[in-house]
């Protein structure tokens, strides 16, 4: 079948491999593509690879989750952004926007999935291991992840574990993806793990479009003998689209992937997307739009911006219950090693590069472990200027009722608060209030979301997870300068993302649940006069003492004004240092 | 036109790497020709386990360490156009040396990255007489040394079973100890065709590695190591 949407046409195939069909095993692949109508049309394509080990008894079923739902949430990404031609921006949105609600909603497939359908005996046996499959049921559905969402002018590309991404454009072809490392030795990321949010690689493509994309698992690489197979199949697959256009690859994909199935044994999957339009001149916004991202992934400051756009590949610390990475050998290697086989000029991508770092972000320590080896403890790197608390000074979180997180643009203040009425011992509903700016009568919006704490990273089912020493929360508007915001829930800095430079800071005091008086919200943090900065100017008011207990108990936090809402309060230090 | 875009497809590369002890200890009581007659009669086993697993192209390669390690077959052959050449004994046990010249191999250049994860089959009948456990844990680094289908087999009963535990993949069932010529045999057939099996199967190893047969154990032989 052939899909079409916009500028892009695609058709897809998935075969199960000889050494499956030998073992008695199913085709653990899923590949699927959908059109997206609208007034921004294209398409979505995505590729997930059930991992083969016998811990992974239901990853078939798990793969084809993963395609749903990530067509589902490219679908609305698309339908919601596609109008956008701000690469930059799309792309500071993409892990917020897609990779997260992917993992979300997939974690909610799984766990449906498992109510309707626990784990039969056979099930259990066959896994072979000493665990109780209900105790961590995701794992046995995890799979790996490919997804394209091609819109008018842009492509977002992401991945979650092994399997290739390759770009054509005449006879050239690429891999326009960051090479994630890791992925060696038959080890794979997942989307079973709790790490998959941050995981994720990202990668922006703006134009001009490559002419053809493909998507596969990682059984199509392994079954060619000639690490250089992206440049043949550039060079064949080019000219018979050319020739015979995609009706003709329609019907002869499933027998080429055959091929591949039968040599390599793994299965084998491809969404084939082509430019329709492939003749046309393209816009010149590359130049411009490189230069952005790389002011915006290294900044003076390190991780307080870039930590955004990277997979979090240093929170692994609160994992010691459960593996980094799991082998997923239903695909085995990927090409961490070939990295690209034939170097293209560069095209206009905004590079979200997890293994580039800037000069003063530490290095995260890589974690590659087989299943049921608990990973090593890896520093979080999150602390954005070097005079700014450590995680070791970060004061205890209760989370029971206690303001976590600052934010905002300017202007634009966010307070994000557990709501007490629902106390659980480790998750519970986290309230968000957004502040509107002050120009406009104070809008309260409160939004839920399941969260908990593991170690040093407080985690949401729907967001990214954020280290609890510091929040990071860049506004929303593109048409004004955002800021960078972060806090440990004693000091609050903004940060102007382009230079990193540290803009302003203010002590935050705040209280405990315990209300401190009927018409104040006890659960809301104040924010005072400004805190100097060792080697700061002194400011004019001396600074409040902070509150927090010198047993490093939680902090407390007194009722805030309701002129919260005017960014006199926070932006006033900003403007003595502006 | 029909013709499959991109280049030739092939099995994958399952390298099979023998690390054998050739120290002096090896040439009492004929260990070292039960040795060599184990692998010859192992290569026809490794040859009908390539052929029912078409997608696997096991390619042998082997290491002799006694005072230092060096290749015994350092150039990776076909199992089928494998013909075994007799080690022969002397020396110390320098596992370490072993480990350390078979690490590098476990990565690019010498390893394809479309390789499977190799099997390793370690046999000795003696402790280690250098420091081997660095050089353990660099081979542990090695993702494909983690990946890998590692077995032992124990030689007699001066065998150090607990560093032969620390090399496989599984070592509540990995390591096996063969006091006599025909048990030897056995087990080296049994730990090189299940090793081969097991990497070729696009799994991880499996925890639970299927046990002996009884029969395999209990070999009646008049020689007791």
């Amino acid at each position: 079948m052939i899909v079409s949407g916009g500028r892009w046409e695609a058709t897809s195939s998935s075969v199960r491999g000889s050494a499956h069909e030998r073992d008695g095993r199913p085709n653990q692949d899923s590949v699927r593509v959908v059109d997206v109508g609208g007034s921004a049309p294209g398409l979505v394509a995505a590729v997930c690879d059930g991992h083969g080990g016998d811990r992974y008894v239901r990853s078939d079923v798990g793969s084809r989750f993963g395609t749903e739902v990530a067509c589902e949430v490219g679908r609305r990404f698309l339908a919601a952004f596609g109008d956008s031609s701000d690469l930059l921006e799309l792309g500071s949105r993409i892990r917020e926007r897609v990779v997260a609600p992917i993992v979300a909603r997939w974690g909610e497939r799984v766990m449906d999935d498992v109510m309707a359908r626990p784990f039969a005996d056979d099930e259990r046996t066959r896994a072979r291991t000493r665990a109780n499959l209900d105790d961590e049921p995701k794992i046995s559905y995890g799979c790996t992840l490919v997804l394209a969402i091609a819109g008018p002018n842009w492509v977002a590309l992401v991945q979650i574990g092994d399997g290739d991404i390759t770009a054509v454009d005449g006879s050239q072809a690429r891999a326009p993806m960051p090479v994630d490392d890791r992925l060696v030795g038959g080890e794979t990321t997942s989307l079973c793990l709790p790490t998959a949010v941050g995981d994720a690689r990202i990668e922006m493509l703006g134009e001009p479009l490559p002419e053809i994309l493909l998507l596969t698992s990682d059984g199509y690489a392994n079954s060619f003998a000639s690490p250089t197979w992206r440049s043949d199949i550039a060079t064949d697959l080019g000219r018979q689209l050319d020739d015979f256009g995609l009706e003709h690859a329609e019907t002869h994909l499933p027998a080429w992937l055959s091929e591949s199935a039968r040599a390599g044994g793994d299965d084998v999957s491809m969404a084939l997307i082509r430019r329709r339009d492939a003749d046309a001149a393209p816009a010149a916004v590359g130049a411009a739009m490189r230069s952005q991202s790389e002011l915006l992934v290294h900044p003076r400051s390190g991780a307080s911006i870039s930590g955004l756009q990277r997979p979090h590949r240093s929170r692994t610390a609160w994992l010691a219950a459960l593996p980094a990475l799991i082998i997923g050998l239903g695909g085995g290697w990927v090409l961490g090693h070939s990295g690209r086989d034939v170097t293209d000029p560069p095209s206009a991508s905004t590079a979200l590069d997890p293994t580039s770092a800037p000069e003063t972000e530490p290095t995260p320590t890589t974690v590659a472990s087989p299943p049921a080896t608990a990973p090593s403890a890896t520093p979080a790197s999150t602390v954005p200027v070097s005079s700014a608390p450590t995680a070791t000074d970060a004061p205890a979180l209760d989370p029971s009722g206690q303001p976590v997180a600052l934010g905002g643009t300017a202007g634009v203040a966010w307070v994000l608060w557990f709501d007490p009425s629902v106390p659980q011992p480790s998750s519970g509903e986290v309230t968000f209030v957004q502040e509107v700016r002050s120009s406009q009568p104070a809008l309260p919006l409160r939004l839920t979301a399941l969260w908990r704490f593991d170690g040093a990273q407080l985690c949401f089912a729907s967001l990214p997870c954020f280290p609890a020493i510091g929040v990071l929360w860049p506004g929303e508007s593109p048409s004004e300068p955002d800021l960078v915001w972060a806090t440990d829930l004693r000091v609050l800095r903004s940060f102007d993302p382009a230079s990193g430079d540290l803009l302003g800071c203010a002590v935050v005091i705040g209280s405990t649940n315990e209300s401190g008086g009927a018409e104040s919200d006890p659960l809301v943090p104040q924010v005072t006069t400004p805190a100097t900065e060792p080697g700061g100017d002194q400011p004019e008011a001396s600074a409040p003492e902070n509150t927090t207990p010198a047993d490093g108990g939680p902090v407390t936090c007194e009722p805030v004004p309701t002129d919260i809402t005017t960014p006199a309060l926070i932006t006033a230090p900003l403007e003595e240092n502006g | 036109m029909t013709e499959r875009p991109g280049s030739t497809v092939a099995a994958r590369p399952l390298h099979f790497f023998i690390v054998a002890d050739c120290s002096g200890s090896m040439a009492s009581d004929g260990k070292m020709q039960a040795l060599n007659n184990a692998m010859r009669e192992t290569i026809p086993h490794l040859v009908e386990i390539a052929s029912l697993n078409p997608h696997a192209a096991v390619m042998v390669r082997a290491i002799a360490f006694s005072t230092g390690a060096r290749w015994h077959i350092e150039q990776a052959t076909p199992v089928e156009r494998l013909v075994w050449r007799d080690l022969a004994p002397e020396g110390y046990t320098d596992l370490g040396a072993a480990l350390d010249l078979l690490a590098p191999q476990l990565g690019p250049p010498h390893m394809e990255a479309r390789a499977l994860p190799p099997a390793i089959l370690l046999v000795s009948d003696g402790m280690p007489t250098d420091d081997y456990r660095p050089a353990l844990a660099r081979f542990l680094d090695e993702p494909m040394g983690r990946a890998a289908a590692r077995m032992a087999v124990g030689i007699g009963r001066d065998a150090d079973l607990e560093v032969l535990e620390r090399f496989v993949s599984s070592p509540d069932q990995g390591v096996f100890n063969a006091n006599n010529p025909e048990q030897l045999v056995r087990m080296i057939r049994w730990a090189s065709s299940h090793a081969s099996r097991v990497a070729s199967t696009l799994a991880p190893p499996s925890r639970a590695v299927a046990a002996l047969s009884a029969d395999d154990v209990s070999s009646p032989s008049e020689l007791i190591w």
